[in-house]
């Protein structure tokens, strides 16, 4: 694709009222949507009307009067970018004193801004300068003496962009943006007149403001006020390439912007169904980590762990990785060796990993991050729906009246969807906010949650039932939807269990420790406020009833008739880049793509005529029991492609034990992360900027991942794997990952329609889609569950094992912060630790000050699995009795303290409830110190040995 | 406290799972929980899993609750793993409208 910018058409689409409107602009006639601007109408139709302040993706705002029009039989020159077109309406854009009124407008601009066009950043990519041509500026009248606003000192402290108030027009495009697009508010227009100026915050400068670096201001700014650092190092793109962002389940599509094979900047794809044209700061900025020095880029192995790495060739890693592989089956069986599938490779790589098991390994020991985190949804969305997947997409928000946020913090995890929820809620929209923390939601700049219900870690089951008991004894429930699209005697059997009275908001009250009056009124609002839409996260899966809290979500939805159609629906938040997709691609040890369990005879002898052997029908290993078979002896090998379970699973003392005593761990990844501490093998990966392939985001939306530059390792993740397999015998012959995902066309059913040629056309498609939805699914259920009648569960509330006590008296809870992502591999190695150089211990002060702590004191943190140490931040965002901490460093090892309980249902960890205490410290525990140590002497790479 | 860092053996653990399943099953009644948790077994545990536990009601019956027990046992006796869904192609009714799930 060659660089052209996309079309701004300077004001937004107009909200559809299904009215049309004629008019006629410069003699050509055009019917529009009733509400569109005379600047919307005039770029629709291919021609441009001269604008600054205007950009299509905030409201107009009139100010800088270049966009000026004529209309027949109004006096004076209206604003085309606030006037909207009227029936019979005649427009002139083009006329001698509209040119005169503009060239007068931009002579005021230039008086006063720098003319170093030839040197600027922006010098070719500047709206400023365009306009100045547009409107045939030639001379500026005023001079250049006297007050200016140049030579105002730069604000480079944001490590992304730079603001130079010494270009700023004042459009005030960029304040607008964070108001309306992203939802921050950070920016402002300080003093008056002549001395008015942008400012973030208190005037801080934007790293020390509120600002979240989401850089829509600088993809709005019209000049270089606002302007990318790496554009003013490197220059203007000349190509671009839609490609799909490898952080977060939002999915983001940006245009990554080239010059050569030199990726000048990432900027949001307007046409993007999932973000609309916006972004955060991690796919924004922080793809850095593509060419950090800490990548590996040549094969290693060592024959044991405590030797140093030896660089090797691609021919000698392969032929080991499958030598050793055949050995460890030889000597321990055919179920003894498996592996781990990334959530953050493509779908075709994900296909191809779970097949190498399936069809090389002959066994079921596959299975993917999702375990630990959102296998919950699989299973209870399973059962209550039929189909393990969320049941909207993004857009529904909009539509939505009251939105239920349960266990998570979107303005962290999924900041882009954040930002659309906080439109619809400024909007006017509803909030309710399940959570121990007082996230971002539940206060923040023209957002502020109807009812917060911090309740205790470990009782979401208990508070869910208590407010399905009033919804079910206060009959607010839907009872014509539930007699039509569920099983009635179900529903009742239901019914009769939540309306008991030990499960009312009352009774629950010492359980939960929130106010049954908020619940009763949080209850009654989701039930009869209108469309009534739940997003949850992992502060509902990672527990021991995680599965069974996803069934009373679905219970209460189905309950409420809240399912099946715009602005409702059960929309679990998932977190990974593409682990929607590795579950669709099978990843889990009991099912085929398409969430088909492995004993399914027809669907198994789908896949073994496809693939020409006999496949095990007995479920494989979860990844904690590969771990118990490991120390038992029965598991001794393992292929980890893009994941870090030393680093992101619980109780890390587990996890290293599994994995010491393993007899070959094979690892493909960027970096030596912490798990290839313990291997033997080290394959180098490529990034998503490497390699084509598809992405499925939380919208069971498939979306182009499209290489944009040569892989620096030599290989796309899926030549890898294929490489793999053949030296194991398999005989694959993919030359493009469009043949696998044919392949998974043929064989899954509700990808039957997906091919490269449909996602070039449409963009991207919802699955399922097939003959039966040849265009895709946005919303699930519509006239019938997949399973047929909804199923309703009974979900009693079950106690964590997990204790609190005199020794450990705090519950800990874990999350992610913006800037970082997960186990921070990609964002750690960018100049995102400008934010959040350290994991954190949030601890309320009244815990602080029975113990003497103070913020950014060092603490001992211990529970019941080990401890460890960092740094205090005493906050009242968590309650008394609660700590919170994140997980991006592994120099805090936060995972040594969390336990073995999980799920009952799937093994997903309980993260969200770990008993501790904490203590003052004088700094690293022994274990962060012995571990650092043995991290530092596991990544020792051997030197090569000079040749003769 | 033992300073050492805690890890369930794998034995502990698959007891631990197996109660915990029966637990959370428990409001459907004995029977039906006691038939859920053998289909829950046969659905998701590998084969070493299923054979440990097996083993280990017979060897150490003390341990087990009764459901579970009962469960293990219907486990050993082959009962074989229910099929789930495959999901369905719906056809389009007379409105010309489909749940394409």
């Amino acid at each position: 694709m060659t660089y052209t910018r996309e079309t701004d058409h300077g004001t937004p689409a107009a909200i559809a009222t299904g009215k049309s409107v004629s008019l006629t602009i410069d003699g050509q006639a055009v019917t529009l949507p009733e509400g569109t601007s005379i600047m919307r109408a005039a770029s629709l139709l291919g021609g441009s009307i001269p604008k600054l302040c205007a950009t299509d993706n905030v409201e107009s705002f009139g100010s800088c009067r270049l966009c000026l029009v004529e209309v027949e039989g109004r006096n004076g020159y209206p604003a085309s970018c606030t006037t909207p077109v009227a029936e019979g309406m005649v427009v002139r854009t083009q006329t001698e004193r509209l040119k005169k009124l503009r060239r007068g407008v931009m002579e005021l601009y230039i008086s006063d801004h720098p003319l170093d066009c030839l040197t600027c950043g922006a010098n070719g990519d500047c709206e400023l300068q365009d306009q100045a041509g547009a409107v045939g500026l030639r001379e500026v009248r005023y001079g250049y003496d006297g007050a200016t606003n140049m030579g105002q000192a730069k604000d480079q402290s944001n490590p992304y962009f730079d603001f130079d108030p010494s270009k700023c027009i004042v459009c005030s495009r960029c304040v607008r943006a964070c108001d309306e697009v992203q939802g921050t508010f950070a920016l402002t227009i300080e003093g008056m007149g002549f001395d008015s100026k942008v400012a973030a915050s208190q005037g801080e400068g934007f790293l020390g403001s509120e600002c979240v670096s989401c850089g829509a201001c600088v993809q709005a700014c019209p000049t270089a006020s606002l302007i990318e650092k790496k554009v003013v190092e490197v220059g203007t793109p000349d190509r671009a390439i839609v490609t799909t962002c490898a952080y977060c389940g939002v999915g983001c599509t940006f245009r990554a912007e080239m010059r050569g094979e030199e990726l000048v900047r990432m900027v949001p794809w307007k046409d993007g169904k999932a973000n609309r044209g916006h972004s955060c700061v991690k796919g924004r900025f922080a793809w850095g980590y593509a060419q950090h020095q800490d990548r590996i880029l040549n094969p290693m192995i060592r024959a044991s762990v405590d030797q140093p790495w030896r660089e090797v060739s691609w021919d000698e890693a392969i032929a080991h990785t499958a030598s050793e592989f055949r050995r460890i089956q030889a000597k321990y069986g055919t179920r003894s060796i498996g592996g781990i599938t990334s959530s953050r490779c493509t779908n075709e790589e994900t296909f191809l990993v779970q097949k190498l098991i399936r069809q090389g390994f002959g066994n079921n020991n596959v299975d993917t991050c999702a375990r630990v985190c959102h296998s919950p949804t699989g299973y209870g969305l399973s059962k209550t729906f039929g189909t393990s997947a969320g049941t909207q997409d993004f857009d529904s928000v909009m539509q939505a009246d009251v939105i239920l946020v349960i266990g998570a913090n979107p303005t962290d995890g999924h900041p882009v969807f954040a930002s659309r929820m906080k439109k619809r809620l400024r909007q006017g929209a509803k909030l309710i906010v399940m959570d121990p923390r007082r996230t971002d939601l539940v206060k923040s700049p023209h957002v502020e949650a109807d009812h917060h219900l911090p309740l205790r870690p470990g009782t979401n089951v208990a508070m869910l039932t208590a407010m399905a008991y009033v919804i079910v004894t206060e009959k607010l429930y839907d009872e014509a939807f539930i007699r039509e699209r569920c099983d009635w005697d179900e529903f009742a059997d239901w019914a009769e269990f939540v309306s008991q009275p030990a499960r009312s908001p009352e009774a629950i009250e010492p359980l939960t420790g929130v106010k049954p009056d908020e619940v009763r009124a949080a209850a009654r609002l989701y039930a009869t406020g209108g469309n009534g839409a739940i997003y949850y996260g992992l502060g509902v899966t990672e527990h021991s009833q995680g599965s069974s809290t996803v069934m009373a979500i679905a219970n209460l939805a189905m309950a409420t008739g809240n399912v099946g159609r715009e602005g409702v629906g059960v929309n679990p938040l998932r977190g990974q880049n593409n682990v929607q997709g590795a579950c669709d691609m099978g990843s889990f040890p009991h099912e085929f793509s398409g969430y088909r369990h492995v004993s399914d005879t027809a669907t198994r002898s789908l896949f073994e005529r496809a693939w020409g052997v006999s496949l095990d029908a007995e479920p494989g290993l979860r990844i904690p029991n590969m771990l118990d078979a490991a120390t038992d002896g029965t598991f001794k090998g393992l292929f980890v492609q893009g994941e870090d379970i030393l680093q992101s699973d619980p109780n890390t003392h587990h996890v290293a034990a599994g994995l010491a005593a393993m007899e070959c761990v094979v690892v493909q990844d960027l970096f030596l992360n912490e798990t290839a501490n313990y291997a033997h093998i080290f394959l180098p990966g490529s990034t998503f900027l490497e390699k084509d392939g598809t992405f499925t985001n939380a919208e069971r939306r498939i979306q182009r991942v499209r290489k944009v530059m040569a892989p620096l390792n030599g290989h796309a993740d899926w030549e890898i794997v294929q490489l793999v397999a053949n030296a194991m015998g398999l005989n694959w012959t993919y030359d493009h990952p469009s043949q696998i995902m044919d392949e998974i066309a043929a064989l899954t059913p509700t990808f039957a329609g997906v091919h490269y040629d449909r996602l070039e056309a449409e963009g991207s498609l919802q699955w399922p889609a097939n003959d039966a939805a040849p265009d895709g699914t946005p919303t699930m259920h519509a006239d019938g569950f997949v399973r047929g009648k909804g199923k309703f569960v009974v979900t009693d509330y079950v106690p964590t094992d997990e204790k609190t006590g005199p020794r450990f008296p705090l519950l800990l809870t874990t999350g992610r912060i913006l800037s970082h992502y997960n186990v921070g591999a990609q964002t750690r190695r960018t100049a995102n630790t400008a934010w959040h150089p350290e994991d954190r211990l949030e601890i309320h002060p009244s815990d602080a000050d029975n113990r003497g702590l103070k913020d950014g004191d060092w603490v001992t943190l211990r529970s019941r699995a080990g401890e460890t140490t960092l740094r205090a931040q005493v906050t009242e965002r968590v309650a008394p009795g609660v700590v919170y901490t994140t997980f991006h460093h592994p120099e805090t090892q936060a995972n040594v303290i969390t336990t073995d309980y999980s799920d009952w249902a799937t093994n997903c960890p309980e993260y969200k409830v770990t008993a501790v205490q904490v203590m003052p410290s004088n700094g690293p525990s022994d274990w962060q110190q012995d571990y650092a140590s043995q991290a530092q002497r596991s990544r020792r790479i051997a030197p090569l040995e000079a040749a003769e | 406290m033992s300073d050492e860092p805690q890890i369930m053996s794998t034995a502990d653990r698959l007891v631990h799972m197996a109660h915990q399943i029966a637990r959370n099953l428990a409001t459907m009644g004995e029977a039906k929980a006691t038939e859920t948790l053998a289909e829950h077994l046969a659905s998701f545990w590998d084969p070493r899993m299923k054979e440990r536990i097996i083993a280990m009601a017979q060897e150490e019956p003390d341990r087990f609750s009764p459901v579970v027990a009962a469960a293990v046992a219907r486990l050993a006796g082959g009962r074989p793993v229910p099929q789930d869904q495959a999901t369905p192609f719906n056809a389009v009714n007379e409105a010309g409208h489909c749940d394409a799930g």
